[in-house]
């Protein structure tokens, strides 16, 4: 039952009220009847005195008769008649009084003796020559006999009326026990009102009222999981119950802040990881790593597709790869990730299991019932994709999801970044026209192998390649032609040499070639072996050359033996081809050796 | 000479009953009845007069009468003996029956004339007796009724 603050308060107040009227009643009611008691008592003392001061009167009545045999003053009849008055206003006062039949037989009993007795007393002041008078004393006998039976009746009025006296100081005695009685249950009563207020005051406001105060100081400092739990049906309770409310708002609001925070804070991690390297490998690796510390997944993975664009294969995985996965390659279409890669939709599944598109795709382990695959998109076009997993259904919330699309293009923009890297550096080292190494890059690689000659102490050599009337042969098949030459020249001359070996345009339609650890001699025989090639190759338009043919002419230097220093070596070799030039074209030439036709 | 004796007589007669108020008294004395001359006492007969002395008649008009005695006395005896027909004695012992019996207070004596006199002027209900030659003070005093007692 629901009952307000107020209606308890008031309740216990109406209860205190009550009760205190109660005692205010009993306690009019008790001083009425002390008050009456008084009263009574008061009467009771009143009648005895009454009793006291007829018995005197009545002495007095004698004295003043048997005066009056002494003296014989007739003022003695005056006395005699004050006393008469005293007499009669005493008894008219003893009538007066309320009392028991017993007091007012008594007392109309005490007037007649009372009147006799007077009358008599009359008799003796009316004697004639009173003093020492017979007649008078003998009257006097008769009277004192007669006082006697008066006195005896004064007597019993007092103790009539002393009898009455404690009667009624019993009745006091009774009513005091009865007050104290009275006075200590009342207190009694009051005490234990007060105490069971007090109680029900502590059980039903105070101490919900403390526990409230906890509960919200707890809730303040932070334990936003306290719930306070108080049944007090009144307005407290409405409190506690908002402060829940409030303290779950609150838990929630705080729980969601606590995962966006973990979030940002994975963000921040991949982003750093992203950005701290170029080479694809480390980057992907490095980012699935990431993820997998910083969110609770099972398993993610990067696939990328091919340079073609016709695949689809696995780059990097978390530890908890499936072993299916790894080696696996999806067509573009094929399964849910190649479907993905064709739509560049970002996809959340909810349950793997019951997804259609997961039975064509095979090698998917149906372990995992959560997964969100986002596309890694660059302007439109798809190179890849990131996959996470989870067992757990439905475990991707909206936040996770937007979170890993952020992640996503973050890696996109780290592969970006990584194939610009590599385009650019290539540009840098690379002849545009045959696709091989640029003379800038020769002269770097020359510089490194000196170095390391003079360091090891082995030894290199270099030839010098110029093709043989190439100015006749771009003249008479154009310019396009004399490039289409070239580009087929450098790949004849990769073909042939060594993987170690670097072979460089030095310029128009001369090359360059490095020979690590080659001797002269090794490398006049690679320069012979080169000239035939070329010689032996068939070129478009080769038949209109002098002789018939495409021919290369070639200078071999050789570290230290010839040179110990690039400008020098590259010199000694450029004489050397210059020797073969002039020797003839189609040989190669050393410093002295001259070979070929 | 005779006569001048007992009009020497007669005045040292006098001249005592005026010294010591009718103690000695001789011949003849006129006593008075006096009431308040603004209540309701003046138009009274002599039976009423008895009645009042003896506790039957105690209010007239709602004003409560009140008598007044002189000490025993022969002037006591006389006013009793002339108005209430009766003795002291007879007197008392009516009152002592009359006053046991019905609570009812006697008529107070008083010791002096001029204390009558007083009260009577004072009180609107009050009647008293005294000597004529006592009365001092006649203002706002009545007398309704006079009687000759004979002194001893």
């Amino acid at each position: 039952m629901r009952i307000g603050i107020t209606k308890k308060v008031m309740g216990l107040f109406t209860i205190g009220a009550v009760l205190f009227f109660m005692t205010a009643a009993s306690s009019f009611f008790i001083m009425n009847r002390l008050y009456g008691m008084i009263q009574e008592t008061d009467s009771a003392l009143k009648k005895a005195e009454l009793a006291d001061n007829l018995r005197n009167e009545v002495n007095r009545l004698f004295i003043i008769v048997t005066g009056f045999l002494v003296t014989g003053d007739e003022a003695a009849r005056d006395r005699f008649d004050l006393t008469i008055n005293e007499i009669t206003a005493l008894l008219a006062e003893i009538r007066s009084q309320e009392g028991s039949e017993r007091w007012h037989e008594t007392a109309d009993h005490m007037g007649k003796d009372a009147a006799l007795y007077a009358e008599k007393a009359l008799e003796i002041l009316y004697v004639e020559h009173p003093v020492g008078n017979e007649k008078g004393i003998g009257l006097i006998k008769e009277l004192d006999l007669l006082g006697q039976d008066i006195l005896k009746e004064a007597e019993g009025f007092y103790e009539i009326a002393r009898k009455e006296v404690e009667q009624k100081q019993s009745n006091a005695m009774s009513l005091k026990g009865f007050l104290t009685a009275f006075a200590l249950s009342a207190s009694g009563i009051l005490f234990l009102s007060m105490l069971v207020s007090y109680l029900y005051l502590r059980k039903s406001i105070i101490n919900p009222l403390r526990e409230l105060h906890r509960g919200a100081e707890i809730i303040a400092n932070g334990g936003l999981s306290h719930r306070l739990n108080i049944s007090t049906g009144d307005e407290i309770e409405d409190l506690a119950h908002e402060f829940n409310v409030m303290a779950e708002s609150l838990q929630n609001a705080r729980a969601d802040l606590d995962k966006k925070m973990l979030n940002l804070y994975a963000l921040y991690n991949i982003s750093k990881v992203l950005s701290s390297g170029f080479e694809t490998g480390d980057v992907l690796k490095n980012a699935i790593q990431s993820l997998d510390s910083s969110l609770n997944i099972d398993f993610a993975m990067i696939m990328l597709v091919d340079h073609d664009a016709r695949e689809l294969s696995m780059s990097a995985h978390t530890a908890s790869a499936g072993k299916e996965f790894v080696n696996r390659k999806y067509r573009m279409g094929e399964g849910i990730f190649g479907l993905a890669v064709i739509d560049g939709k970002a996809r959340i599944l909810d349950s793997l299991a019951l997804r259609n598109e997961f039975k064509d795709t095979p090698g998917l382990n149906l372990d995992f019932s959560s997964a969100l695959i986002i596309p890694l998109s660059v302007q439109g076009r798809t190179i890849g994709l990131l996959n996470v997993f989870r067992r757990a259904p439905g475990s991707f919330s909206n936040d996770e999801f937007n979170l890993l699309v952020t992640v996503s293009e973050h890696i996109t923009l780290a592969l970006e970044n990584e194939r610009l890297y590599s385009e650019t550096r290539m540009l840098a080292t690379t002849d545009g026209l045959t696709g091989l190494c640029n003379h800038r890059f020769f002269r770097i690689r020359l510089d490194e192998e000196i170095e390391r000659g003079r360091r090891y102490g082995h030894p290199f050599s270099l030839i010098m390649i110029d093709v043989d009337y190439f100015k006749n042969y771009n003249d008479s098949n154009g310019h396009l032609a004399g490039d289409s030459v070239l580009r087929e020249i450098g790949s004849l001359l990769k073909l042939k040499l060594r993987f170690s070996d670097l072979v460089a345009r030095y310029g128009g339609e001369e090359f360059v070639v490095i020979l690590s650890e080659t001797d002269k001699q090794s490398a006049l025989s690679m320069a012979e072996r080169l000239r035939a090639a070329v010689q032996d190759h068939q070129f478009p338009f080769g038949e209109r050359q002098p002789g018939g043919r495409l021919t290369i002419s070639l200078g071999v230097a050789s570290f230290p033996l010839d040179a110990t220093y690039s400008d020098e070596l590259v010199k000694e070799a450029d004489s050397a081809l210059y020797l073969a030039k002039s020797a003839g074209k189609n040989r190669v030439c050393g410093s002295e050796i001259i070979t070929g036709d | 000479m005779r006569t001048a004796g007992n009009k020497l007589i007669m005045a040292t007669v006098f001249l005592l009953l005026f010294l010591f108020d009718g103690l000695l008294l001789a011949g003849e004395e006129k006593i008075v009845v006096i009431v308040n001359d603004s209540g309701p006492l003046t138009e009274i007969s002599e039976v009423q007069i008895k009645d009042i002395y003896l506790g039957h008649l105690q209010f007239i008009k709602n004003l409560r009468i009140v008598p007044l005695h002189y000490r025993e006395s022969g002037i006591k005896e006389a006013f009793l003996s002339r108005f209430l027909d009766t003795t002291s004695k007879e007197y008392r012992r009516y009152w002592i029956s009359k006053s046991f019996q019905d609570g009812i207070i006697p008529p107070p004596s008083l010791d002096d004339f001029r204390q009558i006199n007083a009260n009577v002027k004072l009180l609107p209900g009050a009647i008293g007796y005294l000597p004529e030659a006592a009365l001092k003070d006649t203002e706002g005093v009545k007398i309704i009724g006079s009687a000759i007692i004979k002194t001893p």
